[in-house]
């Protein structure tokens, strides 16, 4: 027997369990070899190496203390459960920043149809009044296309018959900003006014156009028709009032109060005494009242003849309500529902990128923090 | 204290309570002094406790609770990062006197003890673990392969050079030879 064949027996031979030969063979090659007899003694040595060692008493005590202490689920469960909730702590945080980040970029675009002021509001409310103050030259009548009743009667008895026409309108869109400038063009173009304009922007920031527009008579049907195409007609309404009676009788009643005032002036050449020039003076001066009044009456009633009324709701449609904008077909509405699915995705995208720019700062420090809490941790449990 | 929890304790107590003497001395002999055992093999109770549900019997528990106990004083040796000499290790190039073997046997068991400890913990940490769970522990090559998880011929050919290692430095250091005389009082004595 060589060292290579006695090294494995070793243990065996220590513990007794050599058959008869072998053990004999063992014992052959241990008398003739030192370093076999020297290994042989080395591990009986470390059998036996803390047999007189005591255990501290503070080991046992301590380690039962830390495990009543270890009150907390297992280790493995606690982690896992941990991990979850830094996920999900880290999903609301970074969606929460997006969604913030989201709500500043909408409330600081510059809304191409809403007026400056109403940029950080998400409510606005802002009159245009005078927008578009230019009264043009009254056009010409019979350019106009009448289609109702109240136009055609309008256009041939103009002398005589006054009437004022006011319409409604609500309108749905979902290009919101095209439509109200298409809209805007038309009425500026066709020598109208905007005479009030407000804008509102409510839930899930879409907007919505209280309009008052004021029209050339000749021309209201025209537009009426045109700006119908601009979104979708969601309701109409059209109203004509005859003030041509109440226009006859003040025109009658100005007419008396100029003879009334020719009379006193004729009156007051030939006044011969101050009580009689104080009474005919006072006479003039309270008719002229009365005929001042009275032109402004009929001027303020030729001019509401002359430019009809238009009252326009303009109401945003959202991406998901594309079916209710005009008439569209089903790959007209597939392909808007894309084009909406993907400018909410770019939009998101970008929100993202914002906040994850903005709040790196504060996660840098944030990591920075945790890092030296987990080592001071550490180092306490050792 | 929850009724789960003490019911934990006292199936972790039952399992590991007899086997609590061998963790602290395989942390021991990992370590080599007893400040450094004691917090590494409550480090590993600790650890066991924690990880009690992840055993699953596929080997004994006290292989399961040495293997974590070694696993724990190697993180800490690692830690550490001392350098061992790999000088010992090499098998060419030594021989062993005749009379070594009888003037070792011949020590004070105590000395011998000792020696023995301050030879170990000159052993490389990879070398030490498997000697240490076989030839102090009592370990087979099997349980302590898998106990480190590492093949079982690896683990028998560290421990041979471990083995020969510790009897390298008993003999270079001169502990059989370097103190004549009082071996010979020793005799003498006998």
């Amino acid at each position: 027997m060589d060292c290579k064949r006695f090294e494995p027996l070793l243990e065996d031979c220590l513990g007794g369990a050599l058959i008869e030969s072998t053990r004999l063979e063992a014992e052959e090659h241990l008398r003739s070899c030192p370093a076999c007899r020297l290994r042989l003694k080395v591990v009986e040595d470390c059998r036996t190496l803390n047999e007189e060692d005591e255990v501290p008493v503070s080991f046992i005590e301590g380690y039962r203390e830390r495990i009543m202490k270890e009150e907390t689920l297992p280790e493995k469960k606690t982690t896992k459960l941990t991990r979850w909730l830094a996920v999900a702590a880290a999903f609301v945080f970074v969606a929460g920043g997006t969604i913030l980040a989201g709500r500043n970029r909408i409330n600081n675009a510059p809304d191409p149809a809403a007026p400056p002021e109403s940029g950080y509001a998400t409510e606005s409310d802002t009159s245009m009044r005078g927008a578009g103050e230019m009264y043009a030259s009254v056009p010409d009548m019979a350019d106009a296309p009448m289609s109702s009743a109240a136009g055609k009667q309008a256009s041939a008895e103009e002398q005589t018959e006054k009437i004022i026409r006011t319409v409604q309108l609500e309108l749905t869109t979902r290009s919101f900003s095209k439509d109200y400038d298409v809209i805007r063009e038309t009425v500026l173009a066709s020598g109208g006014r905007i005479q009030e304009a407000n804008l509102r922007i409510g839930y899930g920031d879409l907007r919505t156009a209280y309009m008052t527009l004021r029209v050339p008579v000749g021309k209201l049907d025209a537009l009426t028709a045109s700006v119908k195409d601009a979104g979708r007609l969601v309701s109409f309404n059209e109203s004509a009032e005859d003030v041509s009676e109440q226009y006859a009788d003040v025109t009658m009643r100005l007419q008396t109060q100029k003879t009334k005032m020719e009379r006193l002036q004729a009156l007051l050449l030939k006044a011969e005494s101050v009580e009689d020039l104080i009474a005919v003076e006072s006479g003039i001066s309270d008719t002229q009242y009365e005929i001042d009044r009275l032109t402004g009456q009929l001027l303020g009633m030729d001019s509401r003849v002359e430019y009809s009324t238009m009252n326009l709701t303009l109401r945003e449609l959202s991406a998901a309500q594309t079916s209710q904008d005009k008439e569209e077909t089903l790959l007209e509405r597939i392909r808007n529902g894309i084009a909406a699915a993907w400018k909410t995705f770019s939009d998101i995208l970008g929100d993202l990128a914002v906040f994850l720019t903005v709040a790196l700062p504060y996660l840098l420090a944030l990591a920075v923090i945790i890092l030296v809490i987990r080592t001071i941790m550490k180092r306490r449990k050792k | 204290m929850s009724s789960d929890h003490q019911v934990r304790v006292l199936r972790f107590e039952q399992l590991a309570a007899p086997l609590e003497k061998q963790v602290y001395f395989t942390c021991l002999n990992m370590m080599g002094n007893h400040e450094d055992a004691e917090d590494c093999a409550q480090e590993a109770m600790l650890r066991a406790f924690r990880r009690l549900d992840s055993f699953r019997g596929a080997s004994k528990f006290s292989t399961w609770l040495y293997a974590i106990a070694v696993h724990v004083c190697l993180d800490e040796l690692r830690k550490r990062k001392t350098t061992y000499s790999l000088e010992l290790l090499r098998e060419s190039g030594w021989d062993v006197p005749d009379t070594a073997p009888e003037l070792y046997e011949q020590m004070e068991t105590k000395e011998r003890r000792r020696k023995l400890r301050d030879a170990i913990s000159l052993l490389p940490p990879e070398f030490r673990a498997p000697q240490v769970l076989v030839d102090l522990q009592g370990l087979s090559y099997q349980e302590a392969a898998q106990a480190l998880g590492l093949p079982l011929g690896t683990v028998k050919s560290r421990v041979s050079r471990a083995r020969q290692a510790l009897m390298k430095t008993l003999l270079d250091n001169g502990e059989l030879f370097g103190h004549e005389d009082r071996l010979n009082d020793e005799r003498r004595g006998n």
